[in-house]
């Protein structure tokens, strides 16, 4: 496997301006779908991802937890590994904040 | 003899202007003080507007409308502490303001599994805590910086 060694991943743009609920089952932009189809891939192609959170209309928890905090509980990203391989961009300090409480 | 006039002069001048700059940096800080704290009032009523709109979707339909109403209030807090902390103040936002925002949309939040709550649920004993820790946070700050 060829890895790039950085990603980036806007997810206003490569996903969807108005993400909201957990599953799949929530509707169609959550954060399952959101982790499985933008997240999981870029990880296993590069080394490093990016991820810029401005430009979406807000996020809940529920999305954050399962799109973020799903990586380490589904073993796709070990705790120790996130601020390695990940690095979260957004305005609001209060979304990573919440974001790495997720991936302990 | 002229020369002393001339000094004397020269200190009174430098005694108007540098009494100038005290009281018009004095001023300004007075000024800065009124309109954080005017920033901070308005700050608190989008919380209270956001907590009202949590209770009323929780307990009644969950309508996916009302959710992306509330997710977008909720984005716009951090930009308006930015704009309100402008000048000396410094608070650290980011974790009091994660709390309020879990508190609001991590269970029964755009979910399928939705489930109306009673009034006296925990929830929103929940929510009000972290509204409140969010706005002493903002308090401490304002009053360090403004004592």
């Amino acid at each position: 496997m060829n890895a790039t060694a950085l990603r980036k991943i806007n997810i206003a743009e490569d996903f969807t301006r108005f993400p909201a609920g957990r599953f799949r089952s929530d509707g169609p932009f959550s954060g399952q779908r959101f982790r499985e189809e933008c997240l999981q891939p870029a990880l296993e192609d590069s080394e490093v991802i990016e991820v810029e959170l401005d430009g979406a209309a807000g996020f809940g928890s529920s999305f954050l937890d399962e799109a973020f905090g799903g990586l380490v509980r589904g073993n796709i990203l070990k705790s120790t590994e996130v601020s390695k391989r990940m690095k979260l961009h957004a305005s609001d300090e209060s979304l990573i904040t919440e974001i790495l409480s997720y991936m302990k | 003899m002229a020369n002393c006039s001339w000094i004397g002069q020269a200190v009174s001048w430098i005694l108007i202007i540098v009494g100038w700059v005290i009281v018009d940096s004095q001023n300004n800080k007075r000024e800065t003080r009124k309109e954080v704290r005017a920033s901070l009032l308005d700050l608190y009523k989008h919380l209270d507007a956001i907590e009202d709109a949590a209770f009323l979707y929780h307990s009644t339909t969950g309508d996916a409308s009302e959710a992306r109403k509330i997710t977008r209030d909720i984005q716009q807090i951090a930009p308006r502490i930015v704009m309100a902390r402008r000048g000396r103040m410094r608070v650290n936002y980011a974790q009091p303001l994660a709390a309020f925002r879990k508190a609001v949309t991590y269970e029964n939040f755009d979910s399928i599994g939705f489930v109306s709550k009673k009034p006296h649920d925990q929830m929103f004993e929940s929510i009000e805590a972290c509204k409140k820790n969010l706005i002493a946070t903002l308090e401490s700050a304002f009053n360090s910086a403004y004592p």
